[in-house]
């Protein structure tokens, strides 16, 4: 509320207005003007920082020459000849069979043929008599020329 | 080799000629964008042995890249006006920048200017770098690039890798900070109410 008096007179904030933005229009000028002058300074580069730079460039290229003359020259590094297994005898050998399933599949093999070996199945049995026509172990025995007697029973007829 | 008409290839040409092994390129190159990197260098950093010192490390991070530019995809004084700005932006991040030396303050451009012409010129463009060192660093660059590099914003924008917007923002309050910071100076600098 201003009790009806009139606080500030419309003709001087006119004019105060006024005045500032034509104070703001002049100091942009001048600083528009100030930018035309640094545009029109002419930079030169020193004949020290020409040098500098000059001699920045010949290295660069000196450079750049080195590597394409190293990589035209490079003698190219031997590598193995492909299929050719890396490592030792074993590791070749293992790679040779078919790797570490094969092995497995050979011990297996292996084992089943010892056990058959020392107990063979009857229908195995009965094949070899078919064959070879005899019926005892100590037969078959003779068949392979193995001699079947005990070594104790041999210690004691010796004496 | 000798170029017939150098000012007639462009820079990214010559930047393949360079990396080809030819040196004359560099030369070229060197006198036709080492003053605008100077310029910016000094504008940004004001201080003249620091400005030349980028000035060189830009050109050298240009003969570098030289064989794997590739031409067309952009260009060189963008590319370049960017390394100036980072490599002043990593200096200034490890001073504070003091207030330049007047004898650091490059020559006036007319020589037959009177002495008290030449003077004042000069005391106008010390204003002027006093007044652009107490910018932030942004509002500097931008303002350099745009008002006396007088490069369009989309570039500025590119080189500071801010969008257009962003530089008229920063164009618009550096201008109006360096009006307030050189209205203080009008009558010691000559300048007088119309």
């Amino acid at each position: 509320m201003n009790w009806g008096i009139k606080m500030t007179d419309d003709k001087n904030v006119d004019g105060l207005a006024h005045q500032q933005a034509g104070r703001r229009q002049q100091a942009e000028a001048e600083l528009e003007s100030l930018f035309a002058q640094a545009r029109d300074v002419p930079a030169e580069l020193p004949a020290a920082l020409t040098a500098r730079i000059l001699a920045d460039a010949d290295a660069v290229l000196a450079v750049q020459a080195n590597d394409r003359l190293n990589a035209r020259h490079r003698v190219p590094v031997a590598s193995p000849a492909p299929g050719l297994a890396r490592g030792g005898f074993w590791a070749q050998l293992l790679k040779s069979i078919g790797g570490a399933p094969a092995l497995a599949g050979l011990a297996v093999a292996t084992m089943a043929g010892v056990w058959v070996g020392i107990v063979p199945p009857a229908g195995l049995q009965s094949g070899l008599q078919t064959v070879m026509g005899t019926t005892g172990t100590e037969e078959i025995f003779d068949i392979y020329f193995v001699d079947s007697s005990d070594v104790f029973e041999f210690a004691q007829t010796e004496g | 080799m000798a170029f017939d008409d150098p000012d007639a290839i462009p820079d990214d040409a010559l930047l393949v000629l360079f990396s080809n092994g030819d040196a004359s390129a560099a030369r070229v190159l060197t006198a036709r964008l080492g003053p605008r990197v100077l310029a910016q260098a000094w504008r940004m950093l004001g201080d003249r042995d620091e400005a030349q010192d980028v000035t060189q490390e830009a050109l050298l991070r240009l003969w570098r890249i030289a064989p794997d530019w590739r031409q067309g995809e952009a260009k060189v004084t963008t590319w370049l006006y960017r390394v100036t700005a980072n490599l002043c932006t990593d200096r200034l991040r490890r001073r504070r920048v003091g207030v330049p030396d007047i004898e650091d303050v490059p020559e006036m451009a007319d020589p037959v200017a009177p002495v008290d012409e030449q003077m004042q010129q000069r005391s106008r463009m010390d204003a002027l770098q006093q007044a652009l060192n107490q910018l932030p660093d942004r509002q500097r660059q931008a303002v350099v690039l745009r008002h006396i590099e007088g490069l369009g914003n989309p570039e500025i924008a590119e080189i500071m890798e801010i969008s257009t917007e962003a530089v008229e923002s920063l164009t618009a309050r550096g201008k109006r900070a360096l009006s307030d910071l050189l209205a203080a100076r009008r009558d010691e600098l000559g300048y007088q109410d119309d």
